[in-house]
């Protein structure tokens, strides 16, 4: 899994019908020790009902279709969770209380 | 799942053969600011894109299963939607 | 499997069904002696915590790893924690 944050969302009328009704989401990876973004953008589905500027979890490959929503869908990532708080060696480095999102 | 944009048709007559009656497209990654990145590369196309179309890219070949419904096809790359609109960081882009 | 360091854990309270009760460590992987990069692994072990060396299962093993009956939606798990004094 890898945590990134949510920048966007996507919309396709003319796709494959097992993707029909996936709310898909455009994501930008975050570094888990600093919280920045890093890396390139990409679309996800999402499973949690995630909304723009938060942190979320993400699980991608053949995880990424282990939830009742995704279960025979063809994704290759998935938002799996909503973040509220990360620690590292004790301290913490993200609150979602406090992010102001 | 990445954006790419649709940049030919690949036709072949020779090959795998879970692959026949397949259509098989190449394709670039896109940035979301609409650059083309990397390297070309080829598709199966599970969502009628055309060239030109700004596409949905899911590189999974358990996906790429899925997307065919043949449960015995080795696949990477599928084209599994034609992107209508797209909206980050309050932005949104219009793709047709 | 992958080595690596336990640093830090993730807290959501929204989350998948069956990831609920299941608890996210952030690891720094190390390959080859040296630190590489920073990943998110559920705990199967149930134990680990901060400073522990562990071992992590990824692809689709680390669902299964999880529950079989029903596979959480995790790609990385880590199956174990490395024995401090044999290090």
């Amino acid at each position: 899994m890898q945590l990134a944050k949510v920048i966007g969302s996507m919309v396709s009328t003319r796709k494959c019908e097992r993707l029909e009704g996936m709310k898909l989401l455009v994501a930008v990876p975050v570094d888990p020790e600093t919280m920045e973004e890093k890396g390139t953008p990409f679309v996800t589905a999402d499973t949690v009902g995630a909304g723009e500027g938060e942190i979320v979890l993400w699980a991608g490959g053949s995880s990424s279709r282990q939830t009742d929503q995704t279960t025979g869908k063809p994704v290759d990532s998935t938002i799996i969770g909503i973040v509220d708080f990360v620690d590292i060696q004790g301290k913490r480095v993200f609150a979602k209380s406090e992010a102001g999102t | 799942m990445k954006i790419g944009v649709i940049t030919g048709t690949v036709v072949s007559t020779v090959k795998y053969e879970r692959y026949r009656g397949m259509k098989m497209l190449k394709a670039r990654n896109l940035t979301l600011e609409g650059e083309p990145v990397g390297e070309e590369f080829v598709v199966l196309d599970a969502a009628d894109a055309g060239i030109g179309d700004i596409v949905l890219l899911n590189n999974d070949g358990g996906s790429a299963k899925m997307v065919t419904g043949d449960d015995q096809l080795i696949a990477s790359m599928t084209v599994c939607g034609v992107v209508d609109h797209y909206t980050w960081r309050g932005k949104t882009v219009y793709c047709h | 499997m992958n080595i690596g360091i336990v640093i830090g854990s993730v807290v959501c309270t929204v989350k998948t069904r069956t990831l609920k009760g299941r608890r996210l460590l952030i690891v720094r992987r190390i390959v080859n002696g040296k630190p590489a990069g920073t990943v998110i692994a559920c705990d199967a072990t149930g134990e680990a915590g901060i400073g522990d060396w562990v071992y992590m299962i990824g692809r689709a093993e680390a669902a299964l790893m999880l529950d079989p009956a029903d596979p959480p939606p995790s790609d990385l798990t880590i199956a174990g924690i490395i024995d401090p004094e044999t290090l």
